[in-house]
C-alpha cells in the first residue's frame, strides 16, 4: 500500500472550455445569419462564401463539432480524472488532441464558405478533414483508455460508460459514413450510391446526435449534476439499465429520418418501431437527472447552476418526446422536409446541448480559477434570456412546420391543390422566420452575456489544478478479462441465444421445443447459480474491466447498423430495382458536382413521396432506380423550395438560366439566393474522365469508350444548350458551371429510354388525402 | 423473414435477458453493490494553483 500525490491536469480543461465558449458564440452568430438570409434574402449580399446554401453546413458542423465538441472534451477531462483518480495519462496527446481539434475546427471554416463539400449532414467536410478527424479522435481515445488503464479507482462510475459509447460509437459512424473515392485534394465519391448511401448517411446523421450531442452530455450529466445538487443520482440502477437500452436502441432509429422515400419498408418499418422504443430509455435518463433533485428543489429558485442543468434535461425530455412522435410515419407525412424538424432539433440543441454547457461552465469556472462566479443576476439573466430565446424559436418553427406541411397537402372541392405555387407556403411563413430570428439572437446574446462573465470570473482569480491523494493497493484481480468471458452468465446466455435464433428461423415444432428449452434453461439459471463467497457480482466485474465493457458496448451499437445496412449491401432482394436506371453524361455530371458544391440540398429535396398532393405537384413517386448512381445521395431533409426530383423538362432552359442568375425573376417572393458566379465560372473538362472512370469503379456502368470521349460529349451536349439559349438571346460560354447545372437538371427524374431487356417501374402505391 | 418477426425476436430476446441478469442480480446479493457507486462524485479534492509562467 503507497500514499500517491495527484495533481489533475486542469489545463487542458480550461482550454476546451474558452474554446466551446468562443466557438459556441461564433457558431449561433452563423445560425442567426443564416436565419437573417431566410427571412431577408438580400442578406446573402451576391457572395459565394456567404451565401445561405455554403453557410448552413458551416453553422451545423460549428454549434455541433467547434461547441459542442469542445465542451465536452472540456466535461469528459475534468470528470475522467476525478473519477479515475488519476491524471490524464499523457500531457502530450492533451496537446495534440486540443489544438488538432482546434485546426479541424479552421479547416472546416474556410473550406465549408468556399463550397468544399460532400453535401452530406453534418459530415460536410472534405476527405483530408475527414482523416485528420479521425487520427485526432484516435489520439483522444488512447489518452482517454490510457487514463481508465492506469485509474486507482477499481470501478467504472456511470459517467465513463457514456464516454466510452461516445468515443467508440463516433469512431466507427465517422469512418463508415465517410468512406470516399478522392477525385483531388478536396472533392471525393461515396462509395454508397442512392438509398444505400441515405441509410448510411442516415445510420449515421442520427447517430451523431445520439452518441455526439446526448451519450457525452448525458455522462456530464451524470457528474456535474450531482455535484452542483451536492446529492446522489437518483437511481444508479436505472443508469445501468437506460444506458444499455439507450446505446442498443439508438443506432436502429437512422432510417425515421427517410419516411415514405424510396427506402425499402422494412427498413423504414425497423426505423419507426427503434425510435419509438427509444422514448423509454431517454425518459430514464431524463427522470434520473430530474429526480436527482429530490428533496433540493428550492436549489432551482437559486442556483442558477442547477437552473441551467434542469431545464436542460427538462428540454431534453422534450425533445426525446417529440422525436419519437416524429417517427410515427403519419406524423412524419406531415412534419418531414417541414420546419417542424428545425424546430425540434434546436429544442434539442439550444435546450439539452447549450443549457447543459451553460450550466457546467457556470460550475466549472470559478472552480478552475479558484473563485466565484462574477454575477449570479448576469447568469439568472442569461437563464432567462435563453429560455425565451428557445420559446420564441421553437415555437415559431411549430407553427411554420405545420402550417407548411398543412398548406402542401390541402386540396381544393375539386381535388386540385389549394396552394399550387410552392413559394405561396413559403410568404406565408416568412413573418415566423423573423420570429426564429428574434429568438436565436435572444439566446446568442444571452451566451455572450455568459462568454463576459466567465471572462470577468477567470480575470478575478487564478488558474488552479485539482489535486488529490489516493491510497494505492496492489490490486487483487479477481477475475480476468478470459474469465469474464468464460463463465457461467456467458455460457447460459450464448445458449439461450442460440435456443432463441432455432426459435425464431425454423420450423413450429422446433420452435416450440427451442421455446421450451428457453424457459428450461432460464429457470434452471437462475435456480442453481450460487455465489461464490466473497466474489463480487457480476455487474460489480464488468464495471471494473473496462476493456471487456467497451467491448460489449462496440457489439451493442454494431448490431444496429449491421441489420439496417448490410441487407442493402450484400441481398440484391432487399434492393429492389427495375433496370430502368440510366448514369448521368459527363456534363450532368459536373453540374452535379457543382450542385453539391453550393449546397442546394439544404433547401431542395430530392424525393417525391407517395401522397397525392406530391404527385400532383411534383410528379410520380420517386423509386429506388432514380437515384441509385447518385454519389453522394441527394435526397435532401428540409423544402425551403420545391422537390427538384422531377423538374427534368418542366421548364426550359431559359427558364433555368434566369432563376439561377436572378430567383424572383421566375418566382416572386423566393427567399432563394442568387448564383451569378455560375455563369462565369467555368469547369474543368479534362477531369470529366477521370470523374466517369471513378465512378465506374464505383460500379456506376460506364464503358471505357464513354470514359474516353467525356471531354468531347460533353462539349458537345454544352454546346446545344448554349444555342439554345441564344435564340432567346443569353449567350454564354459553354464551359461554364451554369451550363452544366442546367444539363443536370434538366436531367433530373426524366425516364430514360426503354433499355433492352429491363421491365417497366413498378407503379407505386399513392396515398389518398395527403 | 418479414421484419415483425425480427422485432418480436430482438424484443424478447433483450426482455429475457434482462430478466435473467436481474435474478442473477437479486440472487447473489449484489443488487445494492450499484446505489455505493452514486458516491463516486463526492470524493475529496484540494485545489492547486497551476504551475507558474501557465495562466490558461
Amino acid at each position: 500500500m503507497e500514499e500517491r500525490h495527484i495533481v489533475y491536469d486542469d489545463s487542458t480543461v480550461r482550454q476546451f472550455t474558452w474554446a466551446a465558449v468562443i466557438w459556441g458564440i461564433v457558431g449561433m452568430a452563423v445560425g442567426a445569419f443564416v436565419a437573417t438570409q431566410l427571412a431577408w434574402w438580400q442578406a446573402n449580399f451576391d457572395i459565394p462564401w456567404l451565401t445561405f446554401s455554403r453557410l448552413r453546413p458551416l453553422h451545423t458542423n460549428a454549434v455541433i463539432f467547434a461547441f459542442v465538441g469542445n465542451m465536452m472534451f472540456a466535461g469528459i477531462y475534468y470528470s475522467t480524472q476525478r473519477l479515475t483518480k488519476v491524471r490524464m495519462a499523457s500531457d502530450l496527446l492533451s496537446k495534440i488532441h486540443f489544438w488538432g481539434w482546434q485546426a479541424i475546427i479552421v479547416a472546416a471554416a474556410i473550406t465549408l464558405p468556399l463550397g468544399y463539400s460532400q453535401s452530406k449532414e453534418y459530415a460536410e467536410l472534405e476527405w483530408p478533414i475527414d482523416i485528420a478527424i479521425t487520427l485526432i479522435w484516435v489520439v483522444f481515445a488512447i489518452n482517454f483508455f490510457w487514463t481508465l488503464a492506469k485509474r486507482h479507482e477499481k470501478n467504472l462510475y456511470v459517467a465513463l460508460w457514456f464516454y466510452i459509447a461516445t468515443i467508440v460509437t463516433v469512431a466507427v459512424l465517422h469512418i463508415v459514413n465517410n468512406l470516399v473515392i478522392p477525385i483531388g485534394m478536396l472533392k471525393s465519391y461515396s462509395i454508397f450510391g442512392g438509398v444505400q448511401d441515405a441509410l448510411v448517411q442516415w445510420w449515421y446523421g442520427h447517430n451523431a446526435v445520439a452518441f455526439f450531442l446526448t451519450t457525452p452530455i448525458l455522462g456530464i450529466m451524470y457528474y456535474f449534476l450531482p455535484k452542483a445538487a451536492e446529492r446522489p443520482v437518483y437511481s444508479y440502477r436505472l443508469s445501468i439499465v437506460h444506458f444499455w437500452a439507450l446505446v442498443f436502441v439508438y443506432i436502429w432509429a437512422g432510417p425515421h429520418h427517410l419516411l415514405y422515400t424510396s427506402l425499402p419498408d422494412w427498413a423504414q418499418s425497423l426505423g419507426m418501431v427503434f425510435s419509438l422504443m427509444l422514448w423509454a430509455p431517454s425518459w430514464g435518463g431524463m427522470l434520473n437527472g430530474l429526480l436527482t433533485l429530490r428533496g433540493a428543489w428550492e436549489k432551482l429558485r437559486t442556483d442558477p447552476v442547477i437552473k441551467f442543468l434542469i431545464a436542460g434535461v427538462t428540454f431534453y425530455g422534450m425533445a426525446t418526446f417529440e422525436g419519437p412522435l416524429l417517427s410515427i410515419k403519419s406524423v412524419s407525412a406531415l412534419g418531414h422536409y417541414t420546419d417542424w424538424i428545425i424546430g425540434h432539433v434546436h429544442g434539442g440543441a439550444l435546450g439539452w446541448n447549450g443549457f447543459m454547457a451553460a450550466g457546467m461552465f457556470y460550475w466549472l469556472v470559478p472552480r478552475l480559477y479558484g473563485t466565484r462566479l462574477h454575477s449570479t443576476k448576469a447568469a439568472d439573466a442569461h437563464f432567462w434570456m435563453g429560455t425565451v430565446g428557445i420559446l420564441l424559436y421553437v415555437v415559431s418553427m411549430w407553427v411554420s412546420g405545420i402550417s407548411q406541411g398543412l398548406m402542401w397537402r390541402a386540396f381544393t372541392p375539386e381535388g386540385t391543390l389549394l396552394y399550387p405555387d410552392f413559394v405561396e407556403t413559403l410568404l406565408a411563413i416568412r413573418p415566423l422566420y423573423i420570429v426564429r430570428l428574434a429568438g436565436g439572437t435572444l439566446y446568442l446574446a444571452g451566451f455572450v452575456l455568459m462568454g463576459w462573465n466567465l471572462w470577468k470570473t477567470a480575470r478575478a482569480g487564478k488558474a488552479v489544478n485539482g489535486e488529490a491523494t489516493v491510497v494505492v493497493e496492489e490490486r487483487k484481480r479477481e477475475i480476468g478479462a478470459w474469465g469474464l468471458v468464460a463463465s457461467k452468465p456467458i455460457f447460459y446466455a450464448t445458449g439461450l441465444f442460440g435456443l432463441c435464433v432455432l426459435y425464431a428461423v425454423t420450423n413450429v415444432f422446433i420452435a416450440a421445443a427451442a421455446l421450451a428449452g428457453i424457459v428450461l434453461v432460464g429457470l434452471f439459471a437462475v435456480l442453481t447459480y450460487r455465489k461464490e463467497e466473497g466474489r463480487p457480482g457480476w455487474h460489480s466485474l464488468l464495471e471494473g474491466n473496462s476493456l471487456v465493457f467497451t467491448v460489449l458496448t462496440l457489439i451493442a451499437i454494431l448490431i444496429g447498423g449491421i441489420a439496417e445496412i448490410l441487407p442493402t449491401v450484400l441481398i440484391a432482394d432487399s434492393v429492389p430495382r427495375t433496370g430502368t436506371a440510366q448514369p448521368y453524361t459527363a456534363l450532368e455530371l459536373e453540374g452535379r458536382d457543382v450542385y453539391v458544391s453550393e449546397g442546394c440540398y439544404n433547401c431542395h429535396s430530392q424525393q417525391i413521396r407517395p401522397f397525392r398532393s406530391e404527385k400532383l405537384r411534383y410528379g410520380d413517386p420517386s423509386t429506388i432506380d432514380d437515384s441509385i448512381y447518385d454519389r453522394p445521395f441527394q435526397w435532401g431533409s428540409k423544402r425551403t423550395g420545391p422537390d427538384l426530383a422531377r423538374v427534368g423538362g418542366k421548364y426550359p432552359n431559359l427558364w433555368h438560366y434566369t432563376h439561377t442568375i436572378d430567383p424572383r425573376s421566375t418566382s416572386p417572393g423566393s427567399n432563394m439566393p442568387n448564383y451569378p458566379w455560375l455563369a462565369m465560372r467555368p469547369i474543368n473538362v479534362r477531369a470529366s474522365s477521370d470523374k466517369l472512370r471513378v465512378m465506374q469503379k464505383l460500379g456506376v456502368p460506364y464503358t471505357d469508350a464513354d470514359v474516353d470521349a467525356a471531354p468531347q460529349e460533353l462539349e458537345k451536349q454544352a454546346k446545344e444548350i448554349v444555342a439554345d439559349l441564344e435564340k432567346s438571346g443569353v449567350s454564354l460560354e459553354w464551359d461554364r458551371e451554369l451550363v452544366a447545372v442546367i444539363a443536370y437538371l434538366q436531367r433530373l427524374g426524366k425516364a430514360p429510354a426503354q433499355q433492352p431487356g429491363s421491365t417497366a417501374p413498378p407503379a407505386v402505391t399513392v396515398m389518398e388525402g395527403r | 423473414m418479414s421484419v415483425m418477426v425480427l422485432q418480436v425476436f430482438v424484443s424478447l430476446m433483450l426482455v429475457v435477458g434482462s430478466v435473467v441478469l436481474l435474478a442473477f442480480s437479486v440472487k447473489s446479493d449484489d443488487h445494492e453493490h450499484a446505489d455505493r457507486l452514486s458516491l463516486l462524485p463526492f470524493e475529496d479534492e484540494r485545489k492547486e494553483p497551476a504551475p507558474k509562467g501557465r495562466t490558461s
